[in-house]
């Protein structure tokens, strides 16, 4: 009886990493087709399209790089009469609210939020609520202060919201720090494996691809429909993607949009935040899993693309069970069943070691 | 890909598939089965997805030859040592063999993944990136 649960759960958990090993093929022989075929077509036509803009940065203590950012906003092709940029002042106690007051005086459009250190630092999302409150504008983006945009960036984020069934737009990070050391070169492996293969290939194929909290942004209509960011929640961001998608409105990747950013360098850095998006993104798993199975609006093809992203980060576990329960099955050869399925393990743990990475 | 015009061109890619093709039987009929699978993996995996990259078919190919050449040794390698590692260290390490042989079958095939990329052109876009 108890080999029997062991070869059950073993065959379980092996069959389940292994749809995440044919998700990964699916994504990136989409994503290689594409790119053959682009190559091939003409470029993409230009759709003049210049809604007004609502910028929204986030900062709490960045006084280090804010100024590098709020320059950059400076230097934006978009134009200005049809864009504001909110930085909201997250309860810094640094130099923050001054850099960013020294270029509100200078620049007409931007504006600083002030938040006090009872009112601010209760999370990303309750900022970008409070800048929403505050801002105008027909689009909302939002940046992360540590992150410096393209110059051009607005118009390819915003040029995907012609489309009036175009909720969200997500662009593309691109880690500048890539050769500083290990951890720095990993999260740039994370990042290209999540928008060039990932999010690209779901855009392609009419998925879902994923608002990651920054260098996106939505339409100011929906968001209020939506009520804005989930303040309660880890993983606003992906909250918010289910959230757009269940209430009709497509994501599109918008892949030419690039900003970069300096990732994160230590190992105790990588840990404490691939732990909050673990975490964010088990959250969201409980919450959307169910609407997503019920939800009329979505394809199958869409419903299982969600799910498997919703728990992508349960995965870790399922490995770990198939493991433990598999060695000792194989070592004392109590199960012929395991010991032919055994081969299948590696291939499977090696196409979801990607599965850690927040896109994946 | 670029079309193979040629006559000595197309038979080198003849031969390049007998290559590929002597590998996987010469892995079933003097190794075992698991090595004739991990290779027909590859062969797969590596036909669906880099021959979508740029390149000739004929490196393409002769890569995927040199694949199949490592993987054999490799496998034919680890069969030696499992057979020789199991008469001298007994049932101990037959069961740690069992257990880590899938996993040490793919490390040349990740390895060599990842090494063949560099056999071929770049996109436009990276050298692009990397000259800024």
């Amino acid at each position: 009886m108890i080999l029997e649960v062991a070869e059950t759960v073993f065959a379980l958990a092996t069959a389940s990493m292994v749809v995440y090993l044919i998700r990964h093929f699916v994504f990136t022989f989409t994503v290689l087709r594409r790119a053959k075929n682009t190559t091939k077509a003409a470029s993409a036509e230009h759709v003049a399209f210049e809604p007004t803009v609502a910028i929204l940065i986030p900062a709490r203590d960045e006084e280090n790089v804010i100024g590098r950012l709020l320059q950059r906003m400076v230097e934006l092709t978009y134009p200005k009469d049809k864009l504001q940029v909110t930085v909201v002042n997250d309860g810094s106690s640094d130099n923050t609210g001054r850099i960013a007051d020294e270029y509100a005086k200078q620049y007409a459009f931007i504006k600083v939020l002030h938040r006090d250190r009872r009112d601010g630092g209760k999370g990303k999302a309750a900022a970008m609520n409070a800048g929403l409150r505050q801002s105008i504008g027909e689009i909302v983006l939002c940046f992360d202060a540590d992150y410096c945009p393209q110059r051009e960036i607005v118009e390819k984020l915003v040029e995907g919201f012609a489309d009036p069934t175009v909720g969200a737009v997500q662009g593309r990070v691109v880690v500048l720090n890539e050769p500083q050391n290990t951890v720095t070169r990993l999260v740039a492996l994370e990042r290209i494996g999540g928008y060039r293969v990932d999010q690209e290939a779901r855009d392609t194929l009419s998925l879902t691809p994923q608002f990651g909290g920054t260098v996106g942004g939505f339409r100011r209509s929906l968001l209020e429909r939506l009520g804005g960011w989930d303040e309660s929640t880890l993983a606003e961001d992906t909250d918010l993607t289910f959230r757009t998608r269940l209430a009709g409105y497509k994501i599109r990747y918008v892949g030419g949009a690039e900003c970069y950013e300096e990732a994160v360098d230590n190992w105790k850095a990588y840990r404490k935040q691939r732990y909050r998006w673990a975490l964010g993104h088990m959250q969201c798993c409980l919450r959307h899993s169910w609407k997503v199975i019920k939800s009329k609006r979505l394809k199958m093809k869409e419903k299982v693309d969600g799910l498997l992203l919703l728990h992508v980060y349960f995965m870790p576990i399922v490995a770990l069970v198939s493991f433990l329960i598999g060695v000792p099955l194989v070592v004392f050869k109590l199960s012929e069943f395991v010991g032919a399925l055994w081969f299948s393990v590696p291939v499977s743990l090696y196409s979801f070691v990607g599965n850690f990475a927040p896109f994946f | 890909m670029k079309r193979l015009r040629t006559v000595p061109a197309r038979l080198f890619s003849v031969l390049l598939l007998v290559v590929v093709a002597l590998c996987v039987v010469a892995a079933f009929r003097f190794v075992n089965f698991e090595s004739a699978a991990t290779l027909l993996l590859f062969d797969s995996f590596f036909v669906l997805l880099m021959f979508e990259l740029k390149g000739t078919l004929n490196r393409k190919l002769g890569v995927l030859a040199a694949g199949n050449l490592v993987g054999l040794f490799w496998n034919l390698i680890f069969c030696s040592i499992a057979m020789d590692g199991g008469r001298f260290f007994g049932e101990t390490f037959n069961g740690l063999f069992a257990i880590f042989r899938p996993f040490l079958n793919f490390l040349w095939v990740i390895t060599f993944w990842s090494l063949s990329l560099s056999a071929f052109p770049k996109p436009e876009r990276a050298q692009a990136e990397a000259k800024n």
